[in-house]
């Protein structure tokens, strides 16, 4: 289980994320939404550790990030924004870096040719990363957060660039890490596929929660009809000045 | 550890293998290490046979005082110096591949190791700058003065990398401490800054004091650079001048202990910067981003890339400045295109076409040891003209990012290089023109006519922009050869193909002008007017070869 506490991360003076707090269950696929600069991405790398949170905290399982980084993040699986693999790796090289570094090479074979084969790479296996096309590199980058065995699943804009036998298996993929229990955060913009998707949607603006909840909840916020759309929820949502009753938070 | 091993070797290994492979990248790696293996042997040769007199231009320094020459070293130590620890206020310099924020920053390996591994590639890729940049420079500088470079040679290297190494570790460790205390920590900054700025400050009005006093203007300068508040401050970067020279001074015990201490501070620096506990990667971020994409449009040779870069850091939003007002259809208006974004982009390059004339000549005139040579300086131009013509290619290859566009307007693919062509020599016209104008200022010798044959400098100034198409066209040609440059290897090859085809273009110009000067005994106008005919030819040739590969072509291809 993810629970964040009142984050708050400014960059230098500029606040990105404004006292957000959030959960997300074992078993619990949550969508991350926002317009383009809400902070989701921000969100991610705070989570991941990359940067480094102004105040609030973050725990996974019970286990807080600031006090014991390592095993916190041992238990991340991170899909990055527009991932830039590196090049002078073979794609089989990659993979096991990563599972070297998070310390999993227990059946890390097996594991691996799964992979591949789920993604279309079996041919690639041997290739410089720097030969792989611009989706190759993006299911590269999913593989190699499936590769480890993580707790939480965090996974910012995967669906881009994916031909869609790549997005069925990533989907799929998504559907067995929640029945195995596990926690899943998605930060997208495609909007029909987070209604499918989505347990539970967060929707950001300037750093912090517009609205939170499924879908119906999401309709109350935005006082709109049953049928409306995730689609006219969001604009309606995000409209700059708009009067928006912020929904409790759960 | 382990992994960033694993990491670090099988990154290194499949480097050299995909290099080896491939004879497109093996043989200019091949020549460029010869080149270097052959610098690198003459070096060591320089010392072991007696020293002859050779370099003559570097006689100069002989009659340099050392104690000049350090405080020239020490300025320009400091100032380096200085500069790095005060951007590291605003931006950090521990720059991190993309692929390091998005594959190794999440994983649980401690940021300790990922950091200690960072330095030390660190160190050792300075220590190796240091030592290249010693091998090119300073060998071929000491040995003009008969002094030998081994073993002293090696103090030099060892002091300026500890140096580097040390304001390195300071300025990352500011930039971390105040990337997170932004606020808390503004006015210890502040302090800082004023002292650093306060140093200098002192010593210019330390040395303008005794100036006034004494008025010689050596003495002065040395007086402040060993002002006692530069003294303290910067003691460190006084200590390295100081052993840089080591191979002309020799090595004192003082100096000994000096290398010692600038040892060990770089080494305290280092522990303190490794044992800070705030969280590295992030002000490792931003700055690393950028500076992928800067180093992307770098190895592409894409200069405007470059600039627009630079004017977006500095929050460019509108075009400021004049204008050129749109002109011309078709091909045309592709000429309108570049010669406004040249002249929105470099800016600083037009002003350079204004400056460098200027200090050129100036050192000509002053430093040209026959003086009735003087009224051959036009000659100049064809060599500028030449040698300016060859970044023509840079600018093609970053036209040619935007190949998709340009290829697919119906225009025929010889007019829009003929476009681009004439672009480049017009402004290598507007720059012939502005140094012809300085010739004709500075040196009076130019301003009159030879008797028999016309005036030089009116035929130089007229002949030169048509050999610049001749040159231009040449490394058009080479661009679209080998436009994609982000393999250094290839760059190295466009560069060479670049020269030969410039060089080649050379030859009926150099027959035509021998023949008609010496043979014919012709005039200078009439020999300018002959060649520039034939250049126009061979231009034209040139353009309609470019074309014919722009047409070829394929923006996809990498
Ligand atoms: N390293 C950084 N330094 C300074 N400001 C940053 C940095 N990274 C992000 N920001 C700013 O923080 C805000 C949130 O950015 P973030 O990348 O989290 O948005 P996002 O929701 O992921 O947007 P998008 O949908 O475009 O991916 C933006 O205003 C951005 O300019
Ligand atoms: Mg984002």
């Amino acid at each position: 289980m993810l629970k964040v506490t009142n984050l708050v991360k400014y960059y230098k003076r500029f606040l990105a994320v404004d006292g957000l707090s959030f959960e997300v269950g074992d078993g619990e696929i949550v969508g991350l939404l926002g317009p383009n600069g809400a902070g989701k991405t921000t969100v991610l790398r705070c989570v991941t550790g990359i940067v480094q949170a102004s105040e609030g905290a973050i725990e996974i399982d019970g286990i807080d990030l600031e006090t014991n980084e390592e095993e916190v993040k041992r238990r991340i699986a991170f899909v990055p924004e527009v991932p830039t693999p590196y090049e002078m790796l073979t794609v089989w090289e990659h993979l096991r870096f990563i599972a070297m570094a998070y310390q999993t090479m227990d059946g890390f074979e097996e594991r691996a040719d799964a992979m591949l084969h789920r993604f279309d790479l079996d041919e690639k296996r041997n290739d410089l990363v720097l030969s792989l096309s611009k989706g190759m590199k993006q299911k590269l980058a999913i593989a190699c957060a499936f590769i480890h065995e993580a707790r939480v699943i965090l996974l910012d804009e995967p669906l881009i660039g994916i031909d869609p036998r790549g997005v069925h298996e990533l989907k799929e993929m998504i559907s067995e890490a929640k029945s195995n229990g596990k926690a899943i955060l998605i930060s997208t913009h495609m909007l029909d596929t987070a209604e499918r998707l989505c347990d539970r949607i967060i929707i950001l603006r300037r750093g912090t929660i517009l609205a939170e909840g499924n879908l119906a909840e999401l309709h109350e916020s935005a006082k709109m009809g049953k049928d409306a759309s995730l689609e006219d929820v969001f604009l309606t949502l995000t409209e700059e000045g708009g009067e928006v009753e912020i929904t409790p938070l759960s | 550890m382990k992994s960033l091993l694993y990491l670090e070797i099988r990154q290194l290994i499949n480097a050299i293998k995909n290099t080896t492979r491939s004879p497109k990248r093996l043989i200019p790696a091949l020549l460029m290490g010869a080149w270097v293996g052959s610098w690198f042997i003459h070096g060591i040769l320089q010392y072991t046979n007696a020293p002859g007199p050779r370099a003559p231009s570097l006689s100069l320094i002989k009659d340099i005082p050392i104690s000049l020459l350090e405080n020239g070293v020490f300025l320009f130590i400091s100032i380096g110096s200085m500069i790095v620890m005060y951007n590291a206020f605003s931006s950090g310099m521990m720059i991190f591949s993309v692929s390091h924020i998005d594959f190794l920053f999440p994983t649980p390996i401690k940021r300790k190791s990922v950091l200690l591994m960072k330095l030390v590639k660190d160190y050792l890729k300075y220590g190796f700058y240091v030592a290249f940049f010693f091998m090119f420079m300073g060998i071929p500088a000491f040995g003009a003065l008969n002094v030998n470079v081994v073993p002293s040679g090696f103090i030099s290297i060892a002091a300026v990398t500890a140096l580097m190494a040390l304001v390195i570790n300071l300025s990352h460790t500011i930039n971390i401490i105040f990337t997170f205390g932004f606020e808390r920590l503004k006015q210890a900054g502040t302090i800082i800054k004023v002292i650093i700025f306060g140093a200098p400050a002192s010593a210019v009005a330390y040395g303008l004091y005794d100036f006034m006093r004494v008025g010689n203007a050596q003495e002065s300068f040395i007086q402040a650079m060993n002002s006692p508040i530069i003294n303290f401050v910067f003691a460190p970067a006084h200590w390295c001048a100081v052993l840089f020279l080591a191979p002309l001074n020799g090595v004192t015990k003082i100096d000994q202990l000096h290398l010692a201490l600038l040892t060990a501070m770089a080494l305290i620096s280092f522990i303190v910067l490794l044992y800070r506990r705030e969280n590295i990667y992030e002000p490792a971020l931003g700055v690393s981003t950028k500076f992928a994409e800067r180093r992307v449009a770098m190895r592409t040779g894409d200069y405007s890339g470059i600039r627009v870069n630079e004017l977006r850091d500095k929050g460019a939003t509108h075009a400021g400045g004049l204008s050129i007002p749109p002109f011309g259809r078709g091909a045309v208006a592709i000429l309108w295109k570049s010669l406004l974004l040249r002249y929105r982009l470099s800016t600083t390059q037009l002003m350079m076409m204004i400056m460098l004339p200027i200090v050129l000549i100036y050192v000509i005139k002053v430093s040209l040891p026959r003086p009735e040579l003087l009224s051959y300086l036009p000659m100049v131009l064809l060599y500028v003209v030449w040698a300016m013509s060859m970044l023509a290619s840079a600018e093609m290859r970053s036209e040619l990012k935007q190949a998709n566009i340009l290829k697919s307007m119906p225009i025929r693919a010889w007019k829009v290089m003929l476009a681009q062509a004439v672009n480049s020599t017009l402004y290598l016209t507007a720059g012939v023109f502005v140094f012809s104008a300085v010739m004709w200022i500075l040196v009076p010798e130019t301003r009159d006519p030879d008797p028999n044959k016309g005036s030089l400098l009116l035929a130089c100034m007229f002949g030169a922009p048509f050999l610049g198409f001749v040159n231009v066209s040449a490394s058009i040609v080479s661009a679209l050869l080998y436009p994609d440059t982000r393999d250094p290897a290839q760059s190295f090859l466009g560069g060479m193909v670049s020269f030969i085809l410039a060089s080649l273009a050379l030859i009926p110009c150099i027959v035509i002008v021998l023949g008609m000067l010496f043979a014919l005994r012709s005039s200078y106008s009439n020999i300018a007017i002959s060649v520039s005919l034939v250049n126009l030819i061979v231009g034209a040739l040139g353009v309609a070869l470019a074309g014919v590969l722009f047409h070829r072509f394929d923006p996809t291809s990498d």
